[in-house]
């Protein structure tokens, strides 16, 4: 696959809305969620059964917990399926800018899929993923080198990934 | 692009915002049979391009304090030390690295405490570890639930 006909993975929505802030779920949507991790494509049906609630107040739970960003049922893509081999870490340091600012822009880019905020230096951790050398490159130098604000940037390549969870995520409503 | 290609994007477009839809509703959104939207989720999935599941906002669940802890370990230790961390259920992310440090995890916690409680209690008290730097997030800004990497 070249990197010129690649087409970047869209993001799913641009700008998040407030997410929800605090645990926000009641024992009946904790044994849904439970579930749903085994099985995600269990019937309302059988969920319903299962829990010895009517149908309806699993349809219930399950579209308030999307509509309030608490849980959804997604389907997820393998970053190296659209040829994304490296994936490496870099601490963002700050100065002259406002980090919220610094932060925007960097969940612009494409490549990065993480942005985290932190209090000290460096105030911005991101997860970045390259197709190969040169390209993670580019991306260090071109589109986050090219951010405002960020006195340095320093960087940190995973050899092996031994654990990644899909399990979380920020969850915007559309 | 080919064909299925194609296909492929559309329908993965459809189960990206709800992976609870039904193969006979993708089949009549994108025009094509049932048996058809079957064949190539579970072509999809079986290349582990894709796989349809659960995700939560960790702060909804709960999971209110969260750190990127990084490691330095004697050179020996540190594919042990990788090891030991994946086992845990607060470590989310585990990789080997090249750099300053030679292990980075991602723990999520319900408290301080807690973080507190993995990080002193069974991270720096793990044989091997020779320093450890903790960097506790304040906020995620982005944390994309659609890319990830299947095992």
């Amino acid at each position: 696959m070249s990197r010129r006909n690649m087409s970047s993975p869209p993001k799913p929505h641009e700008t998040p809305p407030g997410p929800p802030t605090e645990a926000s779920v009641d024992p009946l949507d904790r044994k849904i969620i439970a579930a749903l991790r085994i099985d995600c494509q269990l019937s309302n049906k059988e969920l319903a059964h299962r829990f010895r609630v009517a149908e309806s107040t699993i349809a219930g739970r399950i579209r308030a917990m999307r509509d309030k960003s608490v849980m959804k049922v997604v389907a997820q893509r393998d970053v190296r399926s659209l040829g994304y081999e490296l994936f490496c870490f870099a601490d963002i340091h700050v100065a002259g800018r406002a980090v919220k600012e610094v932060a925007a822009d960097l969940a612009k880019v494409d490549e990065i899929t993480s942005v985290a905020l932190l209090l000290g230096s460096p105030a911005i951790i991101v997860q970045v993923n390259g197709q190969d050398r040169k390209h993670l490159l580019q991306v260090l130098e071109q589109k986050i080198g090219s951010v405002q604000g960020i006195s340095t940037i320093e960087t940190t390549l995973a050899l092996e990934i031994i654990k990644f969870d899909s399990e979380y995520g920020e969850l915007y409503t559309p | 692009m080919s064909r299925s290609a194609t296909l492929d994007e559309k329908i993965f477009g459809l189960l990206r915002d709800d992976g609870r839809v039904s193969n006979r509703e993708i089949g009549r959104v994108l025009k094509v049979s049932e048996a058809t939207v079957r064949n190539r989720i579970r072509h999809l999935k079986e290349s582990k391009a894709m796989r349809l599941g659960v995700v939560t906002n960790p702060r909804a669940v709960g999971l209110v304090a969260s750190a990127y802890v990084r490691i330095n370990a004697e050179p020996s230790a540190s594919r042990r030390v990788c090891k030991m961390l994946a086992s845990m259920s607060e470590c989310n992310f585990v990789a080997l690295t090249l750099g300053h440090y030679d292990v980075i995890t991602f723990i999520s916690t319900s408290s301080r405490d807690a973080l507190r409680a993995v990080i002193d209690n069974k991270i720096i008290a793990m044989a091997g570890v020779r320093e450890v730097d903790v960097r506790e997030l304040v906020e995620a800004v982005l944390h994309r639930y659609d890319l990830v990497r299947i095992k």
